[in-house]
């Protein structure tokens, strides 16, 4: 084994290889025994400092945990189930966010409609109808005058009633 | 270059991701990384060596049949721990120290395995040859010279960055990377023979 592999190991250890590195190394390490036992070593050494304890670690761990791995089932990525969920939950906050929304803007308008409908009666019903035609008698004379005098020729003979306007005074004295 | 913390989440991720897509190359990497910390965590309640090992193997079993539940939400080693300190506690409890598998919960396992005594359930003959490499390795690292010393010291048990080190050191950081390897190396000379004789 080379220095130059060791050292990398102890930089291993010691979080000193960048990702591309760090994988490269550990790949190499499953194909080299020697290799491995270094890091076992160095590992355990490194462990003891901290510890204060030796603690020796079987060199075929690792391939001993492989081989139990054997017979199991695949390990799956994240289940799309959980993702699915997650969309769903989603699109069911969205929608209800919609709803709300239209349902406030929906009574926003309303309340501005009946404001507008109110304000219009309000100022169509300032003058009474009938005060309205009064002021229009009062300004056009001439044009009720015309049909209340009218008197179809030969009215004596009792077959044309005459037409009399319904002022309450006589035209004459209104100006 | 960026933070070791960084570093390693990058290269876990990576390794997560193929391990969740089936690929058990990927999780055998993992397994290699770990597999001192996960093992050493769980000799904390154990100690015993042989089902120590056993539990971490539980451990990681465990850990890869749950692996597609994984979200990386945490760091992949935080919840590779979790999933240690509960299938300990499940050993203890199945073995009747209930009484031992209360006093730990996420929380206070540190606190907990600080505390505890050195009471071993190893063979006296794994004691012994134990303590001879754990005096080994203080021998070895008083014979070094000073400025290894102080490096590999300053690394393994203040846990200090090579940037620090050579900060306090005052010298570059990658004078710092090789002393530290050489200090290794020459502690694994004088532990590889007890360790060579004594293979468990």
């Amino acid at each position: 084994m080379t220095t130059e592999l060791k050292q990398k190991i102890s930089q291993f250890l010691d979080a000193d290889l960048n990702t591309a590195e760090a994988l490269h190394l550990l790949t190499a390490l499953q194909h080299d025994n020697e290799a491995l036992g270094t890091l076992h070593r160095y590992n355990a050494v490194s462990q003891a400092l901290q510890a204060k304890q030796f603690t020796l670690v079987d060199s075929d761990f690792a391939s001993s945990v492989m081989n139990n791995l054997a017979d199991q089932p695949r390990a799956l990525a994240a289940k799309p189930v959980l993702a699915y969920g997650r969309y769903v939950k989603f699109l069911a906050l969205a929608a209800s966010l919609a709803v709300i929304t239209v349902l406030l803007l929906h009574n926003f308008n309303q309340a501005n409609s009946a404001t507008v409908v109110q304000v219009a009666t309000q100022q169509g019903s300032t003058e009474p109808l009938h005060k309205q035609i009064d002021d229009y008698i009062h300004t056009h004379p001439t044009a009720i005058n015309l049909a209340a005098d009218v008197e179809v020729e030969g009215g004596d003979n009792g077959l044309h009633p005459s037409m009399t306007a319904f002022d309450e005074e006589p035209m004459g004295q209104q100006k | 270059m960026k933070s070791s913390s960084k570093i390693i989440e990058q290269v876990d991720e990576q390794l997560v991701s193929l391990a969740q897509q089936g690929d058990k190359h990927a999780y055998n990497l993992l397994v290699i990384k770990y597999q001192h910390k996960i093992i050493h965590l769980v000799n904390r309640y154990i100690n015993d060596a042989s089902e120590a090992q056993d539990i971490a193997q539980d451990t990681f079993i465990k850990a890869y049949r749950d692996l597609g539940n994984f979200r990386g939400d945490a760091r992949f080693y935080t919840w590779l721990y979790r999933i240690a300190i509960n299938t300990t506690k499940n050993y203890l409890v199945s073995r009747y120290k209930k009484h031992i598998a209360e006093a730990i919960s996420d929380e206070d396992a540190e606190i907990y395995a600080a505390n505890q005594q050195s009471q071993t359930f190893n063979t006296p003959e794994q004691q012994v040859l134990n303590q001879e490499i754990l005096d080994a390795i203080y021998l070895a690292i008083e014979s070094l010279p000073e400025d290894m010393r102080m490096a590999i010291t300053l690394r393994e048990i203040e846990g200090m960055s090579y940037e620090d080190i050579a900060q306090i050191m005052k010298c570059p950081s990658g004078t710092v990377r090789s002393r530290i390897f050489r200090a290794r190396e020459a502690i694994d000379n004088k532990i590889k023979p007890l360790l060579d004789h004594g293979e468990c």
